[in-house]
């Protein structure tokens, strides 16, 4: 996993590439501990994250805890294969999601 | 053995300070022969210079040219002397010749010299003419030589007198006398006329034999003194080596032997074999007694400390296993479940990952016409995963059992969850109420993955929005779906564990392959699907280690009957 930052102000853009499982969990987690204490905005932009496990799941739901208190947070990028992990977690209907071009309304499975 | 080699330690030094000494008296016997004899050389060469100059000094110069002069004269005219020419017999019965013998006789006396001679140098000739010989008193008399005599010169004389006419340079020659072999240091001076001029030169012999015959039993002497004094220093240094090296170095051969039956036997690890040593040398053993103690009392603190480790390890294991059963105890595992109600035909399987998991599945009666069935999977795994694990079941399935709807019991679980739960774990949920009457199948799911389900001959995804897993967010409220079965149909459901089983190559057994598996599975059983997935599961994985905890339930609806 690797974690790229930029900053403007206190507007933050995360953009994580790899795998987030239990090994590399932790260390996203100090870094967003950090980020989260100054943010007004985070963006977390998952282009290039290939997986993530359900302990990637507990960090970013942290910083969502965290977020809702002072700012927002966006995940952006979201490739298909997260997508699904969000969808079947129920994750996709509490965070906010947009990809480059369009605003996505929390992902709606259809039943057969 | 070791014994043995200790000694074996003693042998060598001995020997080895015999070694270095049997060389050292070597070369001071060597340099001792070879000084002492170059200085007797030195002191024979000076004496027969020495006796040389003072004999031709004190001849009468007169004689000695009249005696000249007539030899001289006779051997031109005669040739030199042998037995048959008399030519040079009147000479001796000549004053000056009786005189000059007598003179030579006083001198060879007085110098103790073996020979001692008058001769003229011809050098045109290469050869010397005697004028007088001492009487050789001592000697044979067949080697007394008469006037007229000769005897061949050498190049390197003829050119020394022709260079240097006052003297004959010495030599040394061996000399047969009697029965024995003797060697000679010779040395010859000129006897000169007033003028200066040379008449004629007197050869001085002297014996070396009385005093090397002293040089051998001195030198003998010497060495058998120095021997001696080499074999005591050899003794001596053996016995200060035993007392200051081999001793201690038994002592602590023994300590580490005993040392090491000791931690053999296990008896005690509290014996200082060294330390009791008490090897006080102030040198290098010393400091390998301490270095020896320092290791054995590390070697203790070493083995105490695998030994606590490996008790711990062993109690963590005990505890871990009994953690194991009571967490296996608490799910229902006895299939048919309920023997007197036939038509609940379930099954299910669980096999974590480690000794103990998050996952978990649940079946009830709620009551005579409803089953509970649950499948759900905390967040991480091991022990905190097991603990967390322990409180949703059974919060669960009291809830479910006082709402009589999954969403209201998810609703209250979650809240109950978020209450405490600074760690922020989580876990998904899958729950459904199946009314037994009608097949009606009442069920929410909070994050869970996709149940399947057999309807009209074929398996597919039951695809629903899902919830949130459990135990996120305080104010998530559930939505609860239904279905409806038919007899026959079937419901499978399974944790993540499944999809997410990994190869060696790191591919992932996936929602496909879940699905193909249950269609090709045999549906005799409840347990025989089970068994069939298991089994697809397990040859996918192969030998790749089993990462998560892996648990699926089957579920197949007859009507209840009556």
């Amino acid at each position: 996993m690797e974690i790229t930052q930029k900053r403007e102000d206190n507007n933050f853009e995360i953009a994580i590439s790899g795998r987030l499982d239990t090994v590399s969990s932790p260390q996203l987690q100090s870094e967003m501990e950090a980020v989260t204490a100054e943010a007004e905005s985070v963006v977390l932009d998952l282009k290039d994250l290939e997986y993530i496990s359900s302990a990637g799941l507990r960090v970013i739901l942290l910083v969502k805890k965290a977020m809702d208190q002072k700012g927002t947070l966006v995940l952006k990028n979201v490739s298909e294969t997260v997508m699904a992990i969000l969808d079947v977690t129920g994750f996709s209907t509490i965070l906010t999601i947009e990809n480059d071009k369009e605003q996505v309304e929390p992902h709606e499975s259809t039943a057969d | 053995m070791e014994v043995q080699q200790s000694k074996s330690l003693k042998r060598k030094i001995f020997i080895g300070t015999i070694d270095v000494a049997v060389i050292l008296l070597l070369i001071v016997g060597g340099l001792n022969y070879i000084l002492f004899s170059s200085g007797i050389s030195s002191f024979y060469r000076q004496t027969v210079e020495i006796g040389a100059v003072t004999a031709s000094s004190v001849m009468d110069a007169d004689d000695v040219q009249f005696l000249a002069d007539e030899v001289w004269k006779t051997i031109e005219q005669t040739g030199e002397r042998s037995d048959e020419n008399h030519a040079f017999d009147y000479l001796r019965e000549t004053e000056q010749y009786i005189e000059t013998i007598n003179l030579l006789n006083r001198i060879r006396g007085a110098q103790n010299s073996a020979f001692t001679t008058l001769v003229l140098a011809d050098t045109a000739n290469m050869r010397f003419i005697y004028l007088a010989d001492a009487d050789a008193a001592g000697f044979t008399s067949n080697h007394v030589s008469f006037p007229g005599d000769c005897y061949k010169m050498s190049e390197s004389e003829k050119n020394y007198i022709l260079d240097n006419e006052y003297s004959i340079p010495t030599y040394t020659y061996n000399y047969q006398e009697r029965d024995k072999t003797v060697l000679l240091y010779s040395a010859g001076n000129a006897v000169l006329d007033t003028h200066g001029k040379v008449i004629a030169f007197v050869i001085t012999d002297i014996r070396m034999e009385d005093i090397t015959h002293e040089i051998w039993p001195r030198l003998l002497q010497n060495l058998i003194i120095m021997a001696g004094v080499v074999f005591l220093l050899a003794f001596i240094v053996t016995v200060l080596g035993n007392t200051y090296l081999i001793d201690p170095l038994n002592k602590l051969s023994t300590a580490a032997r005993a040392f090491i039956n000791n931690r053999k036997n296990q008896k005690h690890n509290d014996v200082s074999y060294f330390k009791a040593l008490g090897i006080r040398t102030q040198d290098e053993i010393e400091q390998l007694a301490r270095s020896m103690s320092a290791m054995e009392k590390d070697l203790y603190a070493y083995e105490n400390e695998i030994v606590s480790l490996t008790k711990d390890k062993e109690r963590i294991r005990t505890e871990l296993s009994l953690a194991r059963n009571i967490q296996h105890d608490t799910l229902p595992t006895s299939f048919p479940p309920f023997p007197e109600r036939e038509e609940i035909d379930i099954h299910a399987f669980i096999r974590p990952a480690r000794e103990v998991g998050g996952d978990f599945y649940d079946f009830f009666m709620i009551d005579e016409d409803h089953l509970g069935l649950v499948v759900a999977d905390v967040s991480g795994k091991g022990i905190p995963a097991a603990l967390f694990m322990m409180i949703a079941k059974i919060l669960i399935s009291i809830s479910l059992k006082s709402t009589l709807s999954p969403a209201k019991a998810l609703d209250i679980v979650n809240k109950l969850l978020c209450e405490n739960n600074k760690e922020q774990m989580f876990v998904t949920v899958w729950l459904a109420i199946v009314d037994l009457n009608t097949g009606l199948v009442t069920y929410a799911n909070a994050g869970h993955e996709n149940p399947l389900l057999y309807q009209n001959g074929k398996w597919s995804y039951i695809l629903t929005k899902h919830g949130l897993v459990l135990s996120a967010l305080e104010d998530v409220n559930y939505s609860e779906h239904t279905l409806q079965l038919q007899e026959g149909d079937w419901l499978f459901q399974y944790s993540d564990g499944i999809p997410e089983a990994a190869n060696k190559d790191n591919e992932l057994f996936g929602d496909e392959r879940l699905l193909e598996s249950c269609r090709q599975a045999d549906m005799s059983s409840t347990e025989s699907l089970l068994k069939g997935i298991q089994n697809d599961i397990d040859e996918f994985v192969g030998e790749a280690e089993q990462f998560d905890d892996i648990t699926m339930l089957a579920y197949r609806y007859h009507k209840k009957e009556g």
